[in-house]
C-alpha cells in the first residue's frame, strides 16, 4: 500500500463505521487519486477524483452521519474548534480539513456553529515527495520568491508543502541550499501540527506558526524566528498582501499561493497586480489540469 | 448456653443488615453530592478553559472521589472506541459499568443524558445544560439526605427488633 492509500484509509476513520466499510471498497488506484470525500444529506457519499466525483455505495447520507463525523474529528469536543468553525471548517488530526455547510447559528453577526449540517467535504492531504523538484531543475537550484497559482483543489497546498520541505532540508542533488523557513499555517493544512508536532513533513529547519491569521503570523515569524524564507497558503485579503510586502522589505524569500486560473487571470485582480508590480515574486508556477493530470508551468517574472 | 449464643448471633446478624442499609443510604448521599460537584467542575473547566472533552474526563478521574472517579475512569478507558461508538453510548456503557454509584433509575437516566450536552459548538449551550444537570443532582442529593434522615433510625431499629423477634420465636 503506498502513501496515498494510507492517507485515504486514515481519512476513512473520520466516517461512521458503516459508511467507512463501503468507502473502503474503492479500488486502490482510485484511493491513491482521491482528493476529497463529500457527504451531502439525502445523497450517496462521493469521492472527488481528478476526473470528477464518484459515488461510494448507494446508501444516502443521514444528518446523524454528519454529526458523527464532527464528533469523531473533534474527539467529541466541537467547542474546541469554534474559531475555525467561524471560517466554515474544522481540522481533524492528521491534517484533514473538513469543510462545513448547513444552517449556521450566528451570534453578534458571527457564525458560532451550525444548527444542522447539510454537507461536509473532507479534504485528503497529500505529501508528494519530489513534486517540487521540477522548480529547482527549471531554475538551476536557485529558487526565488515564488507564487503558486491554480484554481481551488488543483494541488497548490501539496506543492507548497513540498517546496517548503525541499528548501528547508535542502538538496545536494538539486543544488538547493538548506534554509530556515517560517511557515504561516493559518488553517493547519500545511504542517497539520498536533500538540506542536507537524504531522506532515515540512522539513527540519521549518518553524510552524499555526491557527494564527496569516497577516499576523508572517510578522510574528519575522520578529521571533529570524527566517530566511517565509511561506503562507492562499493570499486572500489585503492584510495578507501588506504582510508580504513588509516581509519582502525585510529581505526574506517568500512562497505563497493564490487562487487564479492563470497568471493573466491573477494580474486582472488589483490586489495581486500590486504585488506583482512591486516585483516581490520572481517566479510563478501555474498548475494546470490536463486530462486528469497535473502539469506545472514555470514563469520567471520581471 | 447454645441457645443464648444462637440468639445473640441472630440479633447481631439482623442488626448488621439494618446497619448496612443505613451505610448504603449515607453512601448514596455522599455519591450524589460528589456527582453534583463533578458536574459543576466539568462545567467550570469547559467554560473557562475550553478543554477538549477527553482531557476534562481525565482531569475529573483524578480530581473526584470514589466511586465517581471510577465513572470517569470507565469513560476514559472507552474513549479510544470513539469512531466505532458514539460518545453518548460510551458514556452510557461507563454508567452501566459503575454500579457502585448506587443510582436509582431516575438518577441513572439523568446521568446517561449528560453527554447530550457535551461536545457542542456552543459553549453557552453546554454551560446551561451542565448547570441544569448539576442542579438535578443537587436535588437528588437533597432528597437522599432527607430519606437518610427519615430512614436511618427506622432501619437500624428494624434490624435489631427483627433479630430479637426471631430469637424469641426460635428459642
Amino acid at each position: 500500500m503506498n502513501t496515498s492509500d494510507k492517507n485515504y484509509t486514515a481519512a476513512l476513520r473520520l466516517l461512521p463505521p458503516e459508511m467507512r466499510e463501503r468507502a473502503a471498497l474503492l479500488p486502490p488506484e482510485r484511493q491513491s487519486a482521491a482528493e476529497e470525500l463529500r457527504l451531502r444529506v439525502g445523497h450517496s457519499p462521493t469521492v472527488l477524483l481528478p476526473g470528477g466525483e464518484a459515488p461510494l455505495g448507494d446508501v444516502p447520507v443521514a444528518p446523524r452521519d454528519l454529526d458523527a463525523v464532527v464528533e469523531i474529528a473533534t474527539g467529541a469536543s466541537a467547542h474546541t474548534s469554534r474559531d475555525t468553525v467561524r471560517a466554515g471548517y474544522i481540522n481533524a488530526p492528521g491534517g484533514y480539513r473538513i469543510g462545513l455547510c448547513g444552517a449556521a447559528i450566528t451570534d453578534g453577526g458571527e457564525i458560532s456553529g451550525f444548527r444542522a449540517l447539510s454537507s461536509l467535504a473532507i479534504r485528503i492531504p497529500r505529501a508528494r515527495r519530489g513534486v517540487a523538484d521540477f522548480l529547482a531543475v527549471a531554475l538551476g537550484g536557485k529558487i526565488p520568491s515564488t507564487l503558486l497559482i491554480s484554481p481551488p483543489g488543483a494541488g497548490k497546498t501539496t506543492l507548497l508543502r513540498e517546496l517548503v520541505r525541499l528548501c528547508s532540508d535542502g538538496s545536494e542533488k538539486l543544488a538547493v541550499p538548506p534554509s530556515r523557513v517560517g511557515l504561516a499555517d493559518e488553517r493547519g493544512e500545511l504542517a497539520a501540527a498536533s500538540g506542536g508536532v507537524p504531522q506532515m513533513d515540512v522539513g527540519r529547519r521549518t518553524d510552524v506558526l499555526s491557527s494564527c491569521p496569516k497577516s499576523q503570523a508572517v510578522l510574528m515569524l519575522l520578529r521571533a524566528m529570524n527566517p530566511q524564507t517565509v511561506a503562507l497558503d492562499e493570499i486572500t485579503a489585503p492584510e495578507d498582501a501588506e504582510a508580504i510586502v513588509r516581509a519582502a522589505n525585510c529581505g526574506v524569500r517568500l512562497f505563497a499561493t493564490a487562487h487564479a486560473a492563470s497568471l493573466d487571470d491573477l494580474t486582472s485582480k488589483p490586489m495581486y497586480r500590486k504585488l506583482l508590480d512591486a516585483g516581490i515574486f520572481r517566479a510563478a508556477v501555474t498548475i494546470v489540469n490536463v486530462a486528469g493530470r497535473r502539469e506545472y508551468e514555470v514563469t520567471q517574472l520581471p | 448456653m447454645t441457645k443464648a449464643i444462637g440468639a445473640i448471633l441472630l440479633i447481631l446478624g439482623t442488626s448488621a443488615w439494618g446497619l448496612l442499609g443505613v451505610t448504603r443510604l449515607r453512601r448514596r448521599c455522599r455519591i450524589l453530592a460528589e456527582l453534583a460537584r463533578a458536574l459543576g467542575a466539568l462545567r467550570a473547566e469547559l467554560v473557562t478553559r475550553l478543554e477538549p472533552v477527553p482531557q476534562l474526563i481525565s482531569l475529573l478521574s483524578s480530581r473526584t472521589r470514589e466511586p465517581v472517579a471510577s465513572l470517569f475512569r470507565n469513560v476514559e478507558a472507552r474513549l479510544p472506541q470513539l469512531g466505532e461508538t458514539s460518545f453518548y453510548d460510551i458514556w452510557g456503557q461507563a454508567v452501566t459499568a459503575t454500579p457502585e454509584l448506587l443510582l436509582e433509575p431516575e438518577e441513572q437516566r439523568e446521568l446517561r443524558e449528560v453527554p447530550r450536552a457535551l461536545g457542542r459548538y456552543d459553549v453557552e449551550e453546554q454551560r446551561v445544560a451542565l448547570e441544569r444537570a448539576e442542579r438535578r443532582f443537587e436535588e437528588f442529593s437533597r432528597r437522599a439526605d432527607e430519606k437518610r434522615d427519615a430512614d436511618s433510625k427506622t432501619r437500624a431499629c428494624i434490624g435489631v427488633a427483627a433479630g430479637v423477634f426471631l430469637a424469641l420465636i426460635l428459642i
